[in-house]
């Protein structure tokens, strides 16, 4: 015996995730037949379940945005929609996000199937201070609108039985549909005019000439094949009117704003007003500011707290100590094998890889403030900081990327259309200190500053944000002539940081760091070794020394010996080389560790003008070549190479020559 | 609606999603629809990092994060 024919189908639509399947499975129970869409992927869900003595067919379409044709599921929607004709659609809204939902609402009405609506989690609404009035939105909408807690059941029969009520009088179906703007009504009274008698069977062609003004791939494609030579005259009236986009998707926001003025109340409680009451503070113009400081101080403060006594440790007792093993182990070898292994590899590389405790606090430092929410605040906040010295819009968007590295963060410069723009944007973004920079500074800070350390950190990190805005202002308004570049942040809601995400980042960092010390900054080790070690096999005489003496007039006006400004130099092809040649040069190793070996030797003065020198000098060649290939010029890399150094000589010389008269220079 | 939106970016300044919500009147999650359809249509762009798929391996996907989602005004958008 065959299965009675259904009185009537209702399908079910809305976005994804606002309760369709507890809909349909509240209505069909286990009496569903699961499919694929003809010539699709996409799974569809087809039941049936009686009404007050009617068989009802139920059809679950995919989730959907939209009915752009911007996915298979929106395609498949309105598709069986238009060519299957159910007899009502049940669409579930979300009530928390009813406006965004309502968007598909204003898309569905241009279709030939009647609405009924259904908002959702009415409950969830509530708790976060939201007001609906169903009955304020069906009166606007002229749709019949049922609240529901689909979860418990509640309002899914009386949003059937309107479903049944409309499809049994269609004459009641008269829907408040959103327009399109008025100076561009004639434009689409005169694409239809163009494609009717072209258009598919089922499909309305007032729809097909929308879909056509909004630039919808699928339509159009359809419509071009279909019209063949006639598509001509369509194409050149949706050419010359290619901002329809904005009168036909305009229509939509405004119709959806004015049905939900009166029938919505927004929250003024609730997790997203909390976001907002922080972010009132944490993205004000002058405190926003203070808060930054003042978690960068604490950040900067606990890594050398805890990091520095732990990078000691380390240095002590397992870079010396290997270090003062090598003679035993090698013994008989001959002096510059023992040489190299004490001095070139541990002492330089080891050296370098004692900075893990201090790394490893930094990085998950950030990565709390990231997974929090605070960084893009940050990031919002500098904006703002910097728009008086004519950085601001696109340009910041770099600029804030070069913390983590610099290469990346020039690269990220292709946002900017705009040659001039561009290319003064790939010139300012090196001068953003990048991790390895500033793991530098944290190490040599308290060997060179004791206590002020972190106070010393702050002012040598400021000091290229200061040049940035200087230079900023120099090349925008001779390049720029103070033209603004627009930008939108969506700042994320706040959330309480996820350890695994946080050991994630810290992983991949650390990962990352090791395998630069694995491979470019044990060649320079080497090779610094090497350099320092023949002829003769003392440093004094080594070529090192001989070409280092070359730069003894300007190293004097810095009050820096030659293996400081050979380090300086050796950081061009990694930032940490700084400290891996300074620990060979210095012969740290077996006898004492860096610390040591530097302390005695250099005055504040010269410590101050050097680690000036090393935020602000010409960056390393990875980030040069970024500078090359996005620029597409050799002139303006090396232009920029001259920029950067004189830069970092003219500052390092004005603060050496300063502290000294200060009595630093001792 | 988007026009008026479209008009209010290009005068530039310090523009969040939120601010804007709340400049226009409407949701959050309404204003974010309004600027994926100005990206749609090619009036913003989404910023996207690097481009790169490998961000599982990459030791700079943290820092993508630092800025949340941002949308930039292309030149069709300021109307150049």
């Amino acid at each position: 015996m065959s299965e009675p024919s259904p009185a009537f189908t209702i399908a079910l639509a809305g976005q994804p995730n606002v309760g369709k399947s507890t809909v349909y499975n509240f209505l069909t129970g286990e009496a569903q037949y699961v499919s694929n869409w003809p010539g699709k992927t996409s799974e569809t869900r087809a039941g049936t379940f009686e009404f007050e003595g009617d068989l009802i067919r139920l059809v679950d379409l995919p989730g959907t945005y939209s009915l752009s044709a911007n996915s298979v599921e929106e395609q498949i929607a309105r598709e069986y929609i238009i060519e299957q004709r159910p007899d009502v659609l049940l669409v579930i809204l979300d009530a928390v996000t009813l406006e965004r939902n309502l968007y598909l609402v204003a898309e569905l009405l241009h279709l030939p199937v009647k609405l009924v609506l259904g908002i959702n989690r009415m409950d969830l609404a509530a708790g976060q201070g939201m007001h609906i009035e169903p009955q304020v939105l069906e009166a606007a909408l002229h749709v019949p609108v049922v609240p529901l807690v689909a979860q418990h059941g509640e309002g899914i029969r009386e949003a059937v039985a309107a479903a049944v009520r409309l499809a049994r009088s269609p004459q009641s179906w008269q829907p408040n549909r959103p327009v399109i703007r008025a100076d561009h009504q004639q434009v689409l009274a005169a694409v239809e005019d163009l494609i009717r008698g072209h258009v598919p069977a089922h499909y309305p062609p007032g729809w097909i000439a929308m879909k056509l003004l909004e630039g919808d791939r699928v339509v159009t494609d359809t419509m071009k094949a279909r019209l063949g030579a006639a598509w001509a005259p369509v194409h050149d009236l949706l050419v010359q009117h290619d901002d329809a986009f904005l009168a036909v998707a305009g229509g939509r926001y405004d119709w959806i704003a004015r049905m939900v003025r009166a029938a919505v109340v927004r929250p003024r409680s609730g997790e997203v007003s909390q976001t907002d009451r922080i972010d009132h503070i944490a993205t004000h113009p002058f405190w926003g500011v203070v808060i930054l400081l003042a978690v960068m101080a604490a950040l900067f403060g606990l890594t050398f707290a805890l990091g520095v006594p732990l990078q000691g440790w380390l240095e002590q007792h397992v870079v010396q100590a290997a270090a003062a093993a090598v003679p035993a182990l090698l013994r008989g070898a001959p002096d510059w094998l023992v040489s190299l292994a004490a001095h070139g590899i541990i002492g330089g590389v080891g050296t370098v890889l004692t900075l893990l405790p201090i790394l490893v606090l930094f990085f998950a430092g950030m990565g709390v403030l990231e997974d929090s929410g605070y960084m893009a605040r940050a990031a919002f906040v500098m904006d703002r900081w910097m728009h008086p010295f004519g950085l601001h819009g696109k340009s910041f968007l770099p600029l804030s990327f070069g913390v983590g590295c610099n290469v990346p963060a020039v690269m990220e410069s292709r946002i900017i259309e705009e040659p001039s723009a561009r290319r003064i944007t790939i010139l300012l973004t090196p001068f953003v200190p990048c991790f390895p920079r500033l793991s530098v500074v944290v190490l040599l800070a308290p060997i060179f500053f004791g206590a002020k350390a972190l106070a010393y950190s702050l002012l040598l990190f400021s000091l290229p944000l200061i040049f940035i805005a200087l230079y900023g202002k120099i090349f925008h308004e001779l390049f720029q002539k103070g033209k603004h570049n627009a930008f939108i942040m969506e700042l994320p809601l706040y959330q309480k940081p996820s350890a695994r995400a946080i050991l994630k980042s810290v992983g991949a960092r650390v990962v990352d760091f090791l395998q630069g010390a694995s491979t470019i900054i044990l060649v320079v080790s080497v090779a610094m070794w090497a350099l320092s070690y023949f002829p003769g096999g003392q440093i004094e005489s080594s070529y090192l020394a001989l070409w280092g003496r070359q730069l003894a007039p300007l190293s004097r006006l810095l009050g820096m010996d030659w293996q400081m400004a050979v380090a300086l130099i050796t950081s061009m092809l990694r930032s940490e080389n700084t400290l891996s040649t300074l620990s060979v040069l210095y012969g740290a190793g077996a006898q004492h560790g860096l610390a040591a070996a530097l302390a005695g030797q250099i005055a504040p003065a010269a410590g101050l003008a050097f680690l000036s020198m090393q935020v602000l000098f010409v960056p390393c060649v990875a980030t040069l070549a970024a500078v090359r290939t996005e620029s597409k010029s050799w002139g303006w890399m090396f232009a920029y190479v001259a920029l950067r150094l004189a830069t970092a000589l003219a500052v390092g010389v004005l603060v050496y020559q300063v502290g000294r008269l200060l009595g630093w220079g001792a | 609606m988007l026009e008026k939106l479209l008009k209010r970016i290009s005068q530039g300044g310090n523009l969040t999603a939120q601010s804007l919500a709340a400049e226009f009147g409407v949701s959050r999650a309404l204003m974010e629809a309004m600027l994926a359809d100005l990206a749609r249509a090619g009036y913003l762009r989404a910023v996207e990092r690097c481009g790169k798929d490998n961000c599982r391996s990459c030791g700079e996907a943290p820092v993508c994060k630092v800025q949340g989602k941002v949308w930039v005004q292309t030149q069709k958008g300021s109307g150049e």
